[in-house]
């Protein structure tokens, strides 16, 4: 059976989904049932987007966690990850935002940059994020804390080479160093660990935008049938709000994920130094000219 | 197996005649429907079909997997036989492909050479073929839409020309999508060809992942 023999890719995180734009259902292999009709990702395609099939240039995509869960208001765009993927060189790049980056946002002044989030959902996200890097990004995939395990736990995990020891009962994670099949609440835990790292939440930025190249890599060697692809893309139009963007534009670009190596993916943090707002950070150091490398075509030549 | 067992071997009849293309080749000016020198066409089957539906849809209708297979079966008689037998150039593609890939296509490249047959010997004897049925997996929509669909083929031809044998196994998918017409259009395809003539065998891919530039 194909369901059987086609692994649970496992996706990823709704973040990686996202990249693959939710492409990554690629799987095949959804072991647990998702809740019938519930929602666990938000895709929303600005109203910018000029994207009209088999991309051949540039395409930059926003990924979000939203820290919405029992209990805490809001959904800030905690998790903040713009990934550029250029089909022509076969490259891309992970931009890696710290949740506390000061930037402009529309209505509400210089502030933390995911606070965006909270007041105009992806696409405010996604407009304010643009501006900061200078990009026009068409695409933006969020997902809060129960659409994440979710949608992991329904791929069968999502395997993490992990690279330091992780110790840390706020987030839950506990983790050796090497390779690491995680459920939903691990990855999770994973993502949000940042009491182990002296660098805080500037790690753990690192750290998702690694967690999701990793789920990208798995999607690619675990499921490449159309068969396959299809089945998460039913997924996700069962359980994704899709705003401006339908079923076969995500088939698309997932297809751009999947065709990158992920080898050919950077992985980078935005340098940051305290400042800016209120307890908020402020690009420094080399950003200028790490921004201006990305935002020409996704890939940093020169960092 | 199933699937075996129901192989479907066909026997293309078009004879090559006088052995061979061009102009000389009697028929050249009685053309078939897509005004290529013969009248036969492959006639294909469908296969298993999968359904991935986000809504309430669990099974593929008829008149769509129906509307596919003419389209896989205008895809083969126009770039695949035709070109063969006729030793022109692929015709009609822009009815065959959508806007979203068809510069890859125009432009050569790989892409061509895996998706037709142009540009290969003058055939000399009649053209067998040999084919899976061909296999449909579907995307459904919440309202119950067709959005796309995937045509897993499996075609084998073989022939004579005057370099001897002529081989070609085509394997992958074409992915189909309604245009605004009824008609189904290619738009993505993860296809494989290897052909092998005179000793020599040339294995070309292309697919719709766009790791290069179009």
């Amino acid at each position: 059976m194909r369901r059987a023999t086609i692994v649970s890719l496992g996706l990823i995180s709704s973040l990686a989904l996202a990249v693959s734009g939710l492409t990554a259902a690629w799987l095949a292999g959804i072991r647990v049932p998702l809740a019938s009709g519930a929602t666990y990702v938000t895709i929303a395609k600005s109203g910018s987007a000029h994207f009209a099939g088999e991309p051949d240039g540039t395409v930059f995509i926003l990924l979000v966690g939203s820290d919405l869960r029992p209990g805490v208001g809001g959904a800030r765009g905690d998790a903040l990850h713009v990934v550029g993927l250029n089909p022509t060189l076969g490259e891309g790049t992970i931009i890696d935002i710290p949740r506390d980056t000061c930037a402009y946002v529309p209505g509400s002044g210089t502030t933390k940059v995911n606070s965006a989030h909270a007041y105009g959902g992806p696409k405010l996200q996604a407009e304010v994020l643009g501006t900061m890097l200078g990009v026009t990004i068409p695409y933006a995939v969020s997902v809060d804390f129960a659409g994440f395990q979710g949608i992991v736990d329904a791929v069968g995990g999502v395997t993490v080479d992990v690279p330091t020891e992780m110790s840390d009962h706020y987030s839950g994670a506990y983790f050796s160093p090497g390779p690491v099949r995680m459920n939903g609440g691990q990855a999770l835990a994973f993502s949000r660990d940042r009491h182990d790292f002296p660098t805080g939440d500037i790690q753990r930025s690192w750290n998702q935008g690694y967690l999701i190249l990793s789920a990208i890599g798995q999607l690619q060697t675990e499921a490449k049938d159309t068969a396959g692809r299809f089945e998460l893309l039913a997924l996700l139009g069962r359980h994704a709000q899709l705003e401006g963007v339908g079923l076969a534009d995500l088939y698309r670009l997932g297809r751009l994920a999947y065709a990158i190596d992920t080898a050919k993916i950077k992985n980078v943090k935005l340098p940051v130094a305290s400042g800016g707002c209120a307890g908020g950070l402020t690009p420094n150091g080399d950003a200028p000219g790490l921004l201006a490398d990305f935002a020409d075509d996704g890939v940093l030549q020169t960092h | 197996m199933l699937i075996v067992a129901l192989v479907v071997v066909l026997l293309v009849t078009i004879s090559a005649h006088n052995g061979g293309k061009g102009a000389s080749r009697p028929g050249t000016s009685s053309s078939g429907s897509e005004g290529l020198p013969y009248k036969g066409s492959i006639d294909l089957k469908v296969g298993p079909i999968s359904v991935a539906s986000s809504g309430d849809a669990t099974t593929l209708d008829n008149k769509v997997a129906e509307k596919v297979l003419t389209a896989v079966n205008d895809y083969v008689d126009a770039a695949v036989i035709g070109p063969i037998l006729s030793g022109r150039p692929a015709r009609n593609l822009e009815k065959l492909f959508g806007l979203r890939v068809l510069n890859r296509i125009q432009t050569g490249g790989a892409d061509r050479a895996a998706l037709s047959d142009e540009n290969l010997p003058d055939v000399a004897a009649d053209l067998e073929a040999t084919a899976d049925p061909v296999g449909l997996d579907a995307l459904i929509g919440p309202d119950g839409t067709v959005l796309m669909v995937g045509a897993r083929l499996s075609l084998n031809l073989r022939t004579e020309t005057a370099d001897g044998p002529l081989t070609i196994a085509r394997v992958g998918d074409l992915i189909f999508e309604p245009a605004a017409d009824g008609r189904w259009q290619i738009t993505g395809y993860d296809i494989e060809v290897t052909r092998n003539s005179a000793g020599s065998s040339t294995t070309t891919s292309a697919s719709t992942e766009p790791t290069e530039a179009p």
